[in-house]
């Protein structure tokens, strides 16, 4: 090769490069500063401390930890634990509700088509794409004391005395969050079912299976890809609400997000919210291991 | 084989004889199977409309519960088009969506072209890194740039919250070009070259006519998500006007909710009219 070519050749390089650089430049910048420096910082700042004059003093120290899980009557007793605990539980149970409503539906969706399919899926997106904040307000007049469910009771007659179930608490967060996250499972289910060859259920069918069988040794498996990834997007969003015990729990328990944003709104502890925000981060990351894992991301789209 | 035992002990159990009951049975099977579904799609329906619709006729009721009745009335719209805070508060939270979807756009549709299109070092890493706005819990992203802006003097606002959600909208754009990319048949473009096209032209005339449904279900998405976000507009936010933050204000510090039920009413008729002209247009599940 003549020294002219390979000159031309780098130049060809350098340009392809320039382009490269030029098409993912903007998008990589936006998500190393706005997404992984920040949280780095935030990591750092958990092992920080703060001067009386709201200054990071870069000290290490673990005593925003200690602080969290170190109460005035031993470890492990402090509010954030339970804040935290509490928040794990609501996720899990709000997780396990969307699985169990979402797969019939998701299934029946693979059935139908046309005009049926259209509707069925127009009335599942239309609460879904009603914004995050309506829907949660939208359980308020169910709930409390005096909310519709306890007052039709006692209209009925078939209680004396409103039900402690039906009033702001742990039901109408569970309830409000299944509510808000279904569909997501319902798409992520739906994509997976979808693509599962319909000739293989024929063939375990033929085979002698039961519809019980096929479904635990055919169909699960076969989803469960989509199973996967529906879990992670409504377990962790789940985990991280604030809005939701706001609205619907009214003081009655704190999760995890309002514990951050009450110490570093009202108290301005940065290193303590960030060293509390690190019990969110590391689910964050658990999830997109699982994620990177079982997800082709052409299948994200 | 257990399977054929089972079949034969459900035949017996409903009185077919033998091999020749199992056809009956398995549709019998069916049937319950297909209405059970049939049963619990139709109550989930009725739960995720359920509220909607309550908040729809609450927006019509003179008193703010249902019962007691106390009559039909427009008033909650008046109090809704005469209350200056809240429609001024949408009109910025839709300023900034539409603002945040946009810059989306620009750096998303490239970004997505190199991932699909490009082999380079780290190219898997970062279409993975794309998802983690997607995955990261609103409250981390608040907090963590709420405490990098303080600390490189940035002051939170607009300009903040724009930021923030055009990161929180890349992947809804990158993820669906480069889907789209991915089951693109490229002897389009080579056809193109072939018949005299330049690089520009074949981009302009063949490449995003094909890819923009999937740009434009992209932007929506990112708009959508921008206008609905709470808490990453309450910490990055500032002082700046927003509907969530305005609509978190009435219910919290109860500052009133008359207008709230036909402004949740006026987004859901929004909603299901955008979506069911959508749904008729075109499969738009590709793009969720």
């Amino acid at each position: 090769m003549s020294t002219v070519q390979k000159l031309g050749d780098a130049f060809e390089r350098r340009g392809e490069r320039a382009k490269l650089a030029l098409m993912a430049g903007p998008g990589v910048s936006w998500l190393l500063a706005l997404i992984l420096a920040p949280t780095a910082f935030l990591v750092m700042v958990s092992f920080a401390e703060i001067n009386s004059s709201y200054d990071i003093v870069w000290s290490f120290s673990v005593s925003n930890y200690t602080e969290l899980f170190v109460g005035e009557s031993g470890p492990f007793t402090t509010p954030f634990i339970d804040s935290f605990l509490l928040s794990l539980g609501i996720a899990a149970a709000t997780t396990v509700a969307t699985v169990v409503l979402a797969y019939p539906v998701a299934y029946l969706l693979t059935l139908l088509s046309g005009r049926r399919f259209k509707i069925v899926l127009f009335a599942v997106l239309v609460p879904f794409f009603t914004i995050f904040i309506v829907r949660i307000y939208s359980w308020l007049a169910f709930f409390g004391q005096s909310g519709l469910i306890n007052s039709f009771l006692l209209s009925l007659g078939i209680v004396s005395e409103p039900v402690g179930l039906f009033e702001y608490g742990l039901a109408p967060v569970i309830i409000s969050l299944t509510h808000a996250f279904f569909p997501y499972m319902l798409l992520t289910l739906y994509s997976s079912l979808e693509g599962i060859d319909y000739g293989v259920i024929e063939a375990s069918r033929d085979l002698g299976a039961t519809r019980l069988e096929i479904a635990k040794d055919v169909v699960v498996p076969l989803s469960a890809q989509g199973l996967i990834t529906g879990c992670v997007f409504v377990f962790v969003p789940a985990l991280g609400t604030f809005i939701t015990p706001q609205f619907l729990a009214r003081g009655k328990f704190t999760m995890i997000a309002e514990v951050l944003t009450a110490r570093i709104n009202e108290l301005y502890a940065i290193n303590y919210g960030a060293a509390g925000s690190l019990f969110l981060i590391i689910p964050t990351l658990i999830a997109f291991a699982i994620v990177m894992r079982t997800t082709s991301l052409e299948a994200m789209g | 084989m257990a399977d054929s035992e089972g079949h034969g002990r459900l035949s017996r159990l409903v009185g077919e004889p033998g091999l020749a009951g199992t056809v009956p049975v398995d549709r019998v099977v069916s049937a319950i199977a297909s209405y059970g579904m049939w049963a619990l799609t139709i109550g989930i329906i009725v739960f995720l409309w359920l509220p909607l619709s309550l908040i729809v006729v609450l927006s019509f009721m003179e008193s703010s519960v249902l019962f007691p009745f106390e009559g039909v009335t427009l008033a909650n719209y008046v109090s809704l088009f005469t209350n200056a805070s809240l429609l001024g508060a949408a009109r910025q939270s839709a300023i900034v969506a539409t603002t945040s979807a946009a810059v989306a756009t620009l750096i998303g549709v490239p970004l997505g072209f190199a991932i699909a299109r490009r082999t380079f070092r780290g190219r898997s890493v970062l279409r993975g890194l794309v998802i983690l706005p997607l995955l990261m819990p609103g409250i981390i992203m608040g907090i963590s740039l709420l405490i990098l802006f303080r600390v490189i003097g940035f002051s939170p606002g607009f300009f903040g919250t724009v930021l923030a959600h055009s990161v929180y909208g890349l992947p809804f754009i990158v993820l669906p070009v480069t889907a789209r990319l991915a089951v693109f048949d490229r002897k389009l473009e080579e056809g193109a070259r072939d018949l005299g096209a330049d690089r520009s032209g074949v981009l302009k005339d063949v490449t995003l006519p094909i890819i923009s449904p999937a740009i434009a279900a992209g932007f929506v998405f990112a708009w959508l998500r921008s206008f609905e976000d709470f808490i990453r507009v309450f910490f990055v936010g500032g002082t700046m006007d927003a509907l969530t933050k305005e609509m978190y204000g009435m219910v919290v510090y109860s500052q009133g909710t008359e207008a709230m039920d036909p402004m949740a009413t006026l987004i859901v008729v929004v909603v299901a009219s955008a979506l069911a002209v959508a749904i008729n247009l075109r499969d738009i599940l590709e793009y969720v």
